[in-house]
């Protein structure tokens, strides 16, 4: 983990951090991945992905609609509307 | 690896799609709103498709039973257990900051579809969930967001490097069509979006062992684009390989008015998705009893329509391929037939209503023809109360207008005239006006015929029953 990776995963997950505080963040990022890397080292070839911790399966609903809108309050909730849309930054490939 | 008729300039373009395809289900796939195209604004959302804290999505059993039929119809493999992932990245029309999709547990995997003597291998098909919509046109400097298609089903089906061209891609494009409408699965439409396609394109030497390096260009929409999308990026990548440079891997995007594909410069750090398993999702295992019910429903194939159309109204095999090539023109056929004569509406759909489609770049389903008013065009034709050079105006009046055919007839006065005295009236006139021809038709130029022929249907605007003008002519000259 270097300054370069810090940056561009401060990025993706849109997180602020000033520039002085990199030297800490980095540190402590890398004992999170000194423990995965621990981790990383058992073999558990034999073991199935556990992909969830619940030993639940198969919760579903039937295809059958529930209107729950409320559009006028859905709206508010954002930090800018109209009366009809969410309002954002100008957005255009 | 080499296919000679696929070479250009000799590159070989390797290309693989992805396409998704917008299922029919009644809701969305982890929400109870409505899923449905062109409502009012932001009036199809609920609290789980605006991603609030707290709220837990519940997956939809229609979406599994209609991503398990595209399975069984592709020979595809059903997954045992199927899992969800969330696919990270921010985007305003993607309120929660991932999408939920599947990445190694998808629905579907290993399937195949023929497209005309060559098999193309379907990686996977995958149920995902759409975003949102964006709008850059209404204010200046700012966009807006509908969330109407926010947490639609998806079924991502993405292909293997198996298409050697554009007009491959175009083939297997609309077999997959074909096979989502038939099933029912997809309306199809992709003009609304309900099917929209990426190309995976690169270019290698005949020879080369590895694929060359690949851009993916996004969102095209229409069968037309595909060709041009995949062909204009085929001389694009020529162009760079064969003045020395080299293919970056990116994403581009088509641009169907300059009629290019650009860089999508805004995502270049966005490869990254993070995917993990979505911890709100549990998995879901697919028993051999669902599989058994769906296959019970699984409706009627396109090869198996055909097979029907062949035995039950002796259609040619030819013929009965082209109309169920599409599932609304079958059905549409089948609507016809129930009053009509099935060999003449078969001429009629293939012969002038298929060039009326195509002349106007729509869908049957958007014309103003319907089957019931087409059925009676059909049978009076079979009545010979019109012509068929009649029929064929009256075909595009009512394509035009819409209007009932009994009055577009009516109103127009375009019934043939099969009254033999009226018809040996017009012929008498003609003969008399015509001494010289009449001669000389007598002396034995037999061609002279048709001109008779022509004069009589002058005369009547050509309403007069050919068979019986014919007949007339022959016994008075």
């Amino acid at each position: 983990m270097d300054k370069i990776e810090l940056k561009n995963l401060l990025f993706l997950s849109r997180i602020g951090a000033k520039e002085e505080d990199y030297p800490k963040i980095i540190e402590k990022l890398k004992t999170t991945f000194g423990m995965i890397d621990q981790m990383n080292e058992l073999d558990l070839d034999q073991f199935e992905p556990l992909n969830n911790p619940l030993e639940l399966t198969n919760v579903s609903r039937a295809d059958s609609e529930d209107d729950r809108n409320s559009k006028k309050e859905f709206l508010a909730e954002s930090p800018k509307s109209d009366d009809d849309f969410f309002v954002v930054p100008k957005i255009v490939e | 690896m080499a296919q000679d008729k696929t070479l250009v300039n000799g590159w070989q373009p390797v290309i693989g799609l992805e396409v998704h395809v917008q299922l029919t289900t009644n809701t969305k796939l982890f929400s109870p709103s409505r899923n449905q195209f062109g409502e009012e604004a932001n009036t199809l959302v609920d609290l789980i498709d605006l991603g609030l804290p707290g709220v837990l999505p519940v997956l939809n059993e229609g979406a599994i039973k209609q991503g398990i039929k595209f399975g069984l119809a592709t020979n595809a493999e059903i997954a045992e257990t199927m899992v969800f992932d969330r696919k990270n990245y921010f985007y305003p029309d993607l309120p929660k900051g991932y999408q939920i999709t599947q990445l190694h547990y998808p629905i579907v995997k290993n399937g195949r579809v023929g497209i005309e003597g060559k098999e193309v291998r379907i990686h996977q098909a995958h149920l995902e969930e759409d975003a949102g919509k964006s709008m850059h046109d209404i204010y200046d400097d700012e966009s807006v967001i509908d969330l109407n298609r926010s947490g639609v089903p998806l079924l991502e089906i993405v292909s293997e490097p198996d298409i050697r061209s554009a007009e491959e891609a175009v083939k297997y494009l609309k077999k997959i069509h074909q096979i989502v409408t038939y099933l029912d699965i997809s309306d199809g439409n992709m003009s609304q979006g309900s099917l929209r396609c990426d190309a995976n394109v690169s270019i290698m030497r005949p020879d080369d062992k590895e694929y060359g390096t690949r851009a993916e260009i996004k969102n095209i929409n229409s069968f037309r684009f595909v060709e041009r999308a995949i062909n204009y990026e085929i001389k694009r990548q020529i162009k760079i390989l064969e003045s020395g440079g080299t293919v970056e891997q990116e994403t581009r995007l088509y641009d169907a008015i300059k009629d290019e594909t650009r860089s999508m410069r805004t995502k270049e750090f966005a490869n990254d998705y993070r995917y993990f398993p979505c911890p709100d999702l549990v998995p879901f295992a697919i028993s051999d009893e669902l599989k058994k019910e769906v296959q019970a429903n699984m409706g009627e194939l396109p090869e198996q329509k055909q097979v029907r159309l062949v035995e039950t109204y002796g259609l040619s095999e030819y013929d009965a391929g082209v109309i169920c090539a599409d599932k609304l023109t079958a059905d549409f056929y089948e609507v016809v037939v129930k009053d009509a004569s099935p060999k003449l509406a078969a001429k009629w759909i293939i012969g002038d209503l298929n060039a009326l489609i195509n002349k106007n770049d729509v869908n049957l389903s958007d014309s103003k023809i319907t089957a019931e008013n087409f059925s009676k065009l059909i049978q009076k034709i079979s009545d010979n109360t019109i012509s068929g050079k009649i029929a064929k105006e009256v075909l595009e009046e009512i394509w035009e207008s819409g209007e009932d055919v009994a009055k577009v007839i009516e109103g127009k006065g375009l019934q043939q005239i099969s009254d033999e005295g009226e018809l040996e009236i017009i012929v008498d006139q003609i003969i008399k006006d015509n001494p010289s021809q009449v001669a000389a038709y007598k002396s034995g130029k037999d061609k002279l015929f048709g001109f008779f022929v022509g004069q009589a249907m002058k005369a009547t605007q050509g309403k007069a029953n050919p068979g019986l003008i014919n007949q007339i002519l022959k016994s008075k000259l």
